[in-house]
């Protein structure tokens, strides 16, 4: 029995009631989540903390004061059951077999053990639990908020690790820049169903698309492996579940059936782990059953032993890209192809050159860009085309700078 | 065919004996409850076979204001998720092991009984099949962390 006399004190002015569901959200062999009115609570979210002896009816409850926005919140699987228990003040109900509540406390919060409550992150129902949940601890906890720039990276990362994997396991070549297909962009840009900012944690599930709603592209021309939408999205996740499994091994050695496959995988889940020196210090990952992913935690150190195995596998590798600088003006973007030319300030050579951005990427350059092509301001654009490609491909931003 | 081990199902099943109860006005299982058959899951503390926990209502002697048919089953999930979400749902309750059993057809009768719980499953074990017998029909899923 859960022994709460350090974390309640009774309420005095609670007179026996009954405890009569309003709304039942969960119930397994009697209503374990539910909405009731008390008399001098009002309308309570009510959770079986603890059950009653042998099955019996009743058990210990707590309560939580609540409203529309929250229950459509859980409903909606955009609010966990925990953070809707700690969403305000708590009360502790017992009701007997007869639905009679007949003590309750009041709980210090502060006091409240956390292994009584539903785990971080779970959500009503499995239908609303997301395919994989990405938390992130950073040094500098503030009350005031999550800093928005984590916020803007957290989002990001995990579609961009997938876009890699996708990119491999579908053996799509090339730099990946311009306008993706949108059945390729369906595969990984996936949704976030929640984002809550205790402690900043974000949700995404799966697309739960079949291979005709992908598209003609998809089916018959672009997939000529003859891969199934369900075969592909599995061994993708598979693989980035092997490779988190390898992130946080500390194992030198990146999985993967080739250097290729290796270094996909390796990069893939980088862009999920946390920067060695950024604000972030962990990220723990928590995949559904049966998504493949598995519960993990990312530290700082597993992102260094990654990068250097990363760098071996890449220096077995003939080198898939080269690189440049360049520096000069840039006057406008072709809006069609995502392209355009850095030309030289007078005196510094003749030589001009075409750069093409990654279509997500846009929405990070699109402002600087604007700024710099109006003020036709100097910058520094950094890209890498793959190796061999001929004279006329442009090469892919990958940094672009003020000078 | 599959030995039961303790009951006395193979003599049942030679007999056709009825496990239909009369529950008043109504038959349980109920009539809409079919034989049982793919795999089913429910949890328990410490992933073994312990009868205790593989009891009806009735046999506990609880819930006797219940429905007295659905006393008598035993709740499963369909949906091993639905099993693992529950247990990390309710942490409390000191569940770890997710349990499931595999149905060859003549253990009882089951009926899906979803109320807010979609693969919610309605269990009535078969005359004889007891909740020790029951609890060897079972064996580890998942143990959930």
């Amino acid at each position: 029995m859960i022994n709460h006399a350090h974390w309640t004190t009774p309420l005095k002015e609670w007179s026996p009631s009954r405890l009569e569901p309003l709304e039942v959200f969960y119930e397994f062999d009697q209503p374990m989540i539910f909405t009731t009115k008390l008399p001098s609570l009002g309308l309570v979210l009510a959770y079986l903390v603890e059950p009653a002896v042998d099955g019996e009816l009743g058990g210990r409850f707590l309560a939580v004061p609540t409203n529309a926005t929250m229950l459509a919140d859980l409903r909606r699987g955009r609010m966990s059951v925990r953070d809707a228990l700690l969403n305000s003040w708590l009360w502790l109900i017992d009701m007997d077999a007869s639905g009679t509540a007949r003590e309750a406390w009041h709980i210090d919060a502060e006091k409240l053990p956390g292994d009584i409550l539903p785990e971080p992150g779970v959500m009503l129902s499995a239908e609303l639990q997301p395919d994989l949940i990405l938390r992130y601890e950073w040094q500098e906890l503030s009350a005031d908020g999550v800093p928005a720039s984590l916020v803007a990276h957290a989002g990001g990362s995990f579609p961009q690790a997938l876009r890699v994997l996708y990119r491999h396991v579908l053996q799509i070549g090339g730099s990946g820049a311009g306008h993706p297909a949108n059945w390729l962009r369906q595969l990984y840009n996936i949704q976030a169903t929640r984002i809550a900012f205790s402690s900043l944690e974000i949700g995404f599930v799966r697309p739960k698309l079949r291979q005709g709603e992908l598209g003609l592209s998809y089916s018959d021309t672009d997939v000529e492996h003859g891969k199934g939408f369900q075969e592909v999205q599995e061994q993708t996740w598979k693989l980035l579940g092997d490779g988190l499994t390898w992130l946080t091994s500390g194992s030198t050695e990146p999985p993967g059936q080739s250097d290729q496959e290796r270094i996909a995988i390796a990069e893939a889940v980088l862009k999920i782990a946390p920067s060695v020196r950024g604000q972030v210090s962990s990220v723990s990952v928590r995949g559904a059953p049966g998504s493949g992913i598995g519960r993990h935690v990312v530290m700082r150190s597993h992102t260094q032993t990654a990068l250097e195995a990363l760098d071996e596998v890449r220096q077995r590798v003939p080198a898939e890209y080269e690189s440049v600088v360049k520096d000069g003006r840039v006057r406008e973007l072709d809006q069609d192809l995502l392209t355009f030319i850095v030309r030289p300030v007078a005196g510094h050579g003749t030589d001009e050159m075409r750069f093409q951005i990654v279509e997500d990427d846009l929405d990070s350059f699109d402002k600087a860009f604007s700024a710099f092509t109006v003020q036709s301001s100097r910058v520094t654009v950094v890209g890498r085309r793959p190796v061999g490609s001929g004279p006329q491909t442009p090469y892919t931003v990958v940094e672009f700078l003020p000078r | 065919m599959r030995t039961m081990v303790g009951s006395s199902l193979s003599s049942i099943e030679q007999t056709k004996a009825p496990h239909l109860w009369n529950n008043g006005r109504m038959a349980c299982p109920p009539e809409s409850s079919v034989d049982p058959s793919g795999r089913y899951y429910r949890w328990c503390a410490y992933g073994n076979q312990d009868g205790a926990h593989y009891r009806t209502f009735e046999e506990v002697g609880t819930r006797r204001d219940a429905d007295q048919c659905l006393r008598r089953a035993l709740s499963l999930l369909s949906d091993v998720r639905a099993a693992i979400q529950h247990i990390r749902l309710f942490p409390s309750h000191g569940y770890r092991f997710v349990m499931r059993i595999d149905f060859q057809g003549d253990e009882g009768k089951i009926k899906a009984t979803s109320g807010r719980v979609p693969s919610h499953t309605s269990w009535w074990p078969q005359d004889g099949l007891g909740p020790q017998d029951r609890a060897k029909l079972f064996s580890i899923e998942a143990e959930v962390p």
